[in-house]
């Protein structure tokens, strides 16, 4: 499979079928064994602080656990359901107002149970969140 | 976000709280507001299709509970303690208890320790029974204005 059809089949599997990333509008940037990455765009239903236009936490926990769990499927050798067990975000920087949001999530090779991949979201090319996650 | 905080002293004074998220869009978005439960305030996520991540069961996407639980403890520093400014999230854990149906989701949020920059707090998040929550969650938020806030803030 060459990578566009990769991609093509990654948005398919985690941005268009799952209907919260849809309606985010998640973007699939690249995915590889071991690392997926994605791309939010800002919007203005999106934003947390009106006055200043940042975009609310909530987006980007959606967009970080939703990259994760995508970072953790590239790892599969077969199929399987997978749900995420716990989530941690530091905030580093608020996103800038305006700017679409990137998060490139490494995963380490997943134990029988077990997968803990991290992401470091950035404004490109800021970075601005991590997130470690089980599954 | 001098809107929420006007937007604030308004329901202080007719008792509104539902208003507050208002003054949020991605709050109005995602149909998350605050109301008021018998002597304690709530943050209500009304389901609807959008919220879905598990087509196949179906569930609640996590990242939607963990956005419900952030703005749950948002309202409740807004509403619970005398802050002058809105609370910064500095970080945030969830911990993914059960999967979520697609219902409404309630959660409560209790200040474990207020410090003078700093607060955190614990929120838990549940459907239809209390006694079995569907996730919960440990987050800090600074609560000094601007000028005093480290330069990563």
């Amino acid at each position: 499979m060459d990578k566009a059809e990769r991609l093509k089949l990654f948005q398919e599997w985690f941005c268009d079928t799952i209907p919260h990333n849809k309606a985010l509008g998640l973007k699939v940037v690249d995915a590889r064994k071991g690392f997926a990455s994605m791309r939010l765009e800002w919007r203005a239903e999106l934003v947390g602080n009106p006055v200043t236009g940042v975009l609310a936490g909530g987006p980007l926990t959606a967009m970080l656990d939703g990259c994760c769990g995508m970072s953790v499927a590239t790892m599969l050798t077969k199929p399987e359901p997978f749900a995420t067990l716990d989530l941690r975000i530091d905030y580093v920087r608020p996103a800038e107002p305006g700017k679409a949001v990137i998060a490139p999530s490494p995963s380490r090779a997943p134990s029988p149970t077990m997968a803990m991949p991290r992401t470091r979201s950035r404004p490109p090319p800021a970075p601005s969140c991590w997130a470690p996650r089980a599954r | 976000m001098s809107g929420l905080l006007e937007r604030l002293a308004e329901v202080r004074k007719s008792g509104e709280v539902g208003r507050l998220a208002e003054a949020i869009p991605y709050a109005g978005w995602m149909r998350i507001a605050p109301e008021n439960g018998t002597g304690e305030l709530l943050t209500r996520m009304r389901y609807h299709s959008d919220l879905i991540g598990n087509t196949f069961l179906p569930a609640i996407h996590g990242g939607t509970l963990g956005a419900m639980l952030e703005m749950a403890a948002i309202f409740h520093l807004l509403w619970e303690t005398e802050t002058e400014t809105v609370p910064k999230i500095v970080n945030i854990t969830v911990d993914y208890l059960r999967s979520a149906r697609p219902v409404d989701v309630i959660a409560r949020a209790t200040v474990t320790k207020q410090g003078r920059r700093m607060v955190n707090v614990f929120v838990d998040a549940w459907q239809d029974d209390r006694s079995k929550p569907v996730a919960t969650a440990n987050a800090h938020f600074l609560i000094k204005s601007d000028a005093d806030a480290p330069p990563s803030l």
